[in-house]
């Protein structure tokens, strides 16, 4: 039977990376794949509904939606994996670190976190976005700076239960340094874990910060970001809804394969798994 | 003869915020020469454990000292016991859990090999010598710890303590994990290491029936406290104390 699921698992997993992978491309070969100009200004094609020469419309100003959707995969994509990339290495280290060293320096190191988790997360977001001013970047740096402690956390449990195994015992009795049962040991036991949440968050991410484009927090006009561009469809949602149903169905997409691909990622890495290929 | 290790007036306490200290290990003195097995035995919290870990200085000890070949290792930290472990290792008790989850069993046993700058080939080679000599094919070198049993596993462990050619191994209960067969083989393949390298072991138990064949020496421990110590033959036939006499007749 586990190995039945194992398999089914396996399979899916390749599904998913296929289709993020294909994500990727998009947005890397974006220029090459737009079929129109997605920031060229056509008013006499303002609001034009779903057709052959536009397949998802276009829209207030006669931009074609299709090509401002893959072009703003983009900046939403990319400013997401730079963002988990950020908080997921800092928040990492710090956490390892903490766990690792205990102490006095753990208790205060966390109780700065803990001050950026009592923050409501998108709330805290806005402060800081409000004080740094709108755009792409300071909307990075705002959920960087509520999104890190998770992963601090994180690390630190798990450096935690590892700290104390026979495991490292006999690593130091082999004459580990503390670098080497860091980066040797506990590192790798505790990526898995790490590498999941990292996954299970490109879709949150990408969610908040469409939500902060959508307040104005985030992309400025004219640029193309998912989130920005349902933002200026919002008030033409019954007259046009396509303008606001094509980024939010870029949105929904990418949020399902990432998400699918975090919940498929942590199945394969169980331990209890292993070794039933 | 100068003793391997010398343990003088050897005290952990364990102090919690809140709540009364605890004397897990109390004014324990002991020496271990050459050549010399040791069997530590006691019941479950006797402070076994607590004892090993000390002399190994993976827990600092509260009071006492610790002397190995004379030099007083009580004190040491960090990279200062790197030279120390080349002449001291330890066999944990989990056989698995002693080796990291991720890497294999071979990469586990040459890591000390590694750390001490001998190159991969030559590692890789004294590895397969060090499994083939603890009774494995070199094979296992190349297996995980979840593929293997709890006793290849063992003697795996066996076989990266030996790696650097330690003068005191110290074995924390590395038999109960393991059934009536493989505990006998693990303890023969002991036996034979012993007699080849004149290595002193402290061989840490709460199976009397399993040391009283192979040690030289026996000391009984009490919560703590270290109450008997005499040849196998004196404590199982002669002990003084009633709770040796207690322990004797619940194991044999």
């Amino acid at each position: 039977m586990n190995v039945i699921h194992r398999n089914h698992t396996k399979k899916k997993l390749f599904v998913l990376l296929i289709l993020a992978f294909g994500l990727l491309l998009i947005a890397i070969f974006a220029d090459y794949l737009c079929p129109y100009d997605p920031y060229e200004q056509n008013l006499n094609l303002a609001k034009q509904p779903p057709s052959a020469s536009h397949l998802l419309g276009t829209d207030m100003l006669g931009r074609d939606l299709l090509s401002r959707i893959i072009i703003g995969s983009r900046s939403s994509i990319f400013s997401v994996l730079l963002l988990i990339g950020i908080v997921s290495v800092f928040g990492t280290c710090f956490g390892i670190l903490c766990g690792w060293q205990g102490g006095r320096f753990d208790s205060i190191a966390m109780r700065i976190s803990d001050l950026f988790l009592a923050f409501p997360g998108l709330v805290f977001a806005m402060a800081v976005a409000g004080v740094l001013g709108g755009g792409l970047h300071n909307a990075v740096i705002a959920l960087a700076a509520i999104s890190w402690p998770k992963y601090a956390r994180l690390a630190r449990g798990q450096t935690l239960a590892q700290r104390d195994l026979p495991y490292l015992a006999a690593a130091r009795l082999a004459g580990c340094n503390h670098w080497q049962l860091i980066f040797r040991h506990i590192l790798p036991n505790i990526l898995g874990p790490v590498f999941v949440t990292a996954t299970l968050d490109i879709g949150t991410m990408l969610m908040e910060l469409a939500g902060l484009s959508y307040l104005d927090l985030g992309a400025k006009v004219p640029m193309a970001e998912w989130g920005s561009m349902m933002s200026n469809g919002r008030s033409m949602l019954q007259t046009a809804p396509w303008i606001i149903l094509g980024p939010g169905g870029a949105i929904f997409i990418s949020v399902v394969i990432f998400n699918l691909l975090g919940d498929t990622l942590r199945d394969y890495l169980d331990p209890r798994q292993r070794g039933q290929i | 003869m100068k003793p391997v290790l010398e343990v003088q007036n050897l005290t952990k306490i364990f102090s919690y915020k809140g709540q009364p200290d605890i004397t897990a290990v109390s004014d324990i003195s002991f020496q271990i020469f050459p050549g010399e097995w040791v069997a530590l035995i006691g019941e479950s919290g006797s402070g076994k454990s607590t004892i090993a870990k000390m002399v190994t200085r993976l827990l600092a000890p509260s009071k006492g000292s610790i002397f190995l070949n004379g030099r007083d290792i009580t004190h040491m930290k960090g990279m200062q016991l790197k030279p120390i472990y080349q002449k001291m290792q330890m066999v944990f008790q989990t056989p698995a859990g002693s080796f990291d989850p991720r890497r294999t069993l071979g990469d586990g046993i040459g890591e000390s090999l590694r750390n001490s700058g001998m190159g991969p080939i030559q590692t890789q080679e004294r590895v397969i010598q060090l499994l083939t000599q603890c009774g494995l094919d070199g094979s296992f070198a190349k297996y995980y710890p979840h593929e293997a049993s709890g006793g290849q596993c063992q003697r795996a462990a066996i076989a990266r303590a030996l790696a650097i050619e330690p003068e005191l191994l110290i074995c924390d209960e590395i038999t109960s994990a393991l059934d009536v067969t493989v505990q006998a083989q693990i303890m023969e393949l002991l036996h034979s290491i012993q007699k080849q390298t004149n290595m002193a072991y402290l061989f840490i138990s709460h199976d009397l029936a399993l040391v009283q064949q192979f040690s030289h020496r026996i000391l009984v421990l009490q919560q703590g406290k270290l109450i008997e110590e005499g040849t196998p033959d004196e404590i199982i036939f002669h002990p003084k104390e009633a709770y040796t006499k207690q322990f004797i007749e619940s194991t044999l």
